[in-house]
């Protein structure tokens, strides 16, 4: 009797572990297209009702006690990966697709609205786009080595990998570091891309202060429980 | 099965010491993610009525941009821009000086040689010896060349500033060093 519940617990334990799989598995396909599209910028509504079905999925495999990733987690992840996709995008167009219309139009509008970096003499050197100094160093710097790290690292996290918590410190201080400089360098050009425009200063940090969660959220991963994580 | 889910809700958080960090990081993190759609979503759309559509199509509004932007009326949005034509600064170079020109003049540097300094440095003080000795050892400020503008400056506290700059300005443009924005001084100065 006594190993036939024992044998009954362990096939519980197993059966509740592969429906845990199945179900993770299936809300990630949620949470990955639903991040993935929300990072395209113009689509991110139609991304976000598919993310949060994700997350309403394994919030509710939780709640039955299955051993699914925490929603925390979930969040962190998807932020990080949706926020590498953004800038990645957003930078991008500015290098590749400078003479589009819609791109310039963009470029040119928002610089007109909250920073004057990219309208001022836009297109206007051989390489087209931005021309503010130092603008296109931080952005071929972002956009070919910070950004990359920081999506396969924020998809490593959501994965359980421990890799993937570890270079997602290390790509969150990597924003930190990115901040400071791009901050330094827009603010010693002041008095040409904070003037004349429609919403100076106050209107970029009521734009951008929400992209500086990457490393807010450092606290959050050192002080994780790295055991739940694998090794490999 | 409630009970039991509740149980080991109520276990997980008494396990997480940093619960209270967690849940407002948790909150800032889901904040920032709805703002982040929410911007991305709309920042296109409000751009386009910002500037006027639909009463004005997207060439048009590209259009008025570069008026506003390089504020000249001939400078128009080319789309679709050939793919090997020539590059827009070439186009239009006439209006880098409209906001002025994106990288700076190229400077001319000389005399950064391998020990070249001690030749620069005797050759100036020799200049100086003598011109002072054509000058009779008299007013130093009177007559002076480039090289001598900072150690003048330095001696004479009451040397006018515009005077260094002039004469920095009239020996560059004897010797050609003068970028674009410069000449634009230059040619106010002389006006």
């Amino acid at each position: 009797m006594k190993n036939n519940d024992i044998l009954a617990s362990a096939m519980n334990y197993e059966e509740s572990l592969f429906e845990s799989r199945a179900i993770q598995k299936r809300a990630d396909k949620f949470i990955l297209t639903g991040t993935c599209i929300m990072g395209t910028c113009i689509f991110g509504l139609i991304g976000l009702p598919l993310f949060l079905y994700g997350v309403w999925m394994l919030k509710k495999a939780e709640n039955q006690g299955l051993a699914v990733r925490p929603a925390m987690m979930t969040f962190v992840g998807a932020l990080v990966l949706m926020d590498g996709f953004l800038n990645t995008m957003g930078w991008m167009i500015d290098v590749f697709a400078h003479h589009s219309l819609i791109i310039r139009v963009f470029e040119m509008g928002w610089s007109l609205l909250l920073d004057n970096g990219y309208a001022w003499n836009f297109n206007n050197m051989w390489f087209g786009g931005a021309a503010a100094p130092g603008e296109k160093s931080w952005e071929i710097a972002c956009v070919f080595v910070l950004f990359p790290i920081r999506v396969v690292a924020a998809w490593g996290f959501l994965q359980g990998k421990r890799w993937g918590v570890q270079w997602l410190i290390v790509s969150c201080w990597m924003g930190a570091f990115v901040w400071v400089g791009y901050l330094f360098n827009m603010t010693v050009f002041y008095e040409m891309r904070l003037v004349d425009i429609a919403a100076p200063v106050w209107g970029w940090w009521l734009y951008d202060i929400w992209y500086i969660t990457p490393f807010a959220i450092l606290p959050y991963l050192y002080t994780i429980n790295k055991e739940m994580f694998t090794s490999d | 099965m409630d009970n039991a889910s509740a149980s080991k809700k109520s276990t997980k958080n008494a396990n997480n010491p940093h619960k209270k960090m967690h849940s407002i990081i948790f909150f800032v993190v889901a904040s920032c993610l709805t703002v982040q759609v929410l911007e991305g979503s709309f920042i296109v759309p409000y751009i386009l009525v910002h500037f006027g559509y639909p009463d004005l199509s997207l060439k048009e509004i590209c259009d008025e941009m570069y008026f506003i932007v390089y504020k000249d009326d001939e400078r128009e949005c080319n789309y679709p821009y050939p793919l090997f034509s020539e590059v827009e600064p070439w186009k239009y170079k006439d209006m880098r000086d409209v906001v002025g020109y994106p990288a700076p003049p190229r400077p001319h540097y000389k005399g950064f040689g391998f020990r070249e300094v001690i030749k620069s440095k005797e050759e100036r003080e020799a200049r100086k010896a003598l011109q002072e000795a054509e000058n009779g050892g008299g007013d130093s400020g009177v007559g002076r060349g480039l090289k001598d503008d900072h150690n003048n400056t330095l001696n004479n506290a009451e040397t006018p500033r515009v005077d260094v700059d002039s004469d920095r300005s009239e020996i560059r443009a004897e010797s050609g060093v003068v970028g674009v924005r410069e000449s634009h001084v230059l040619a106010g100065e002389t006006k």
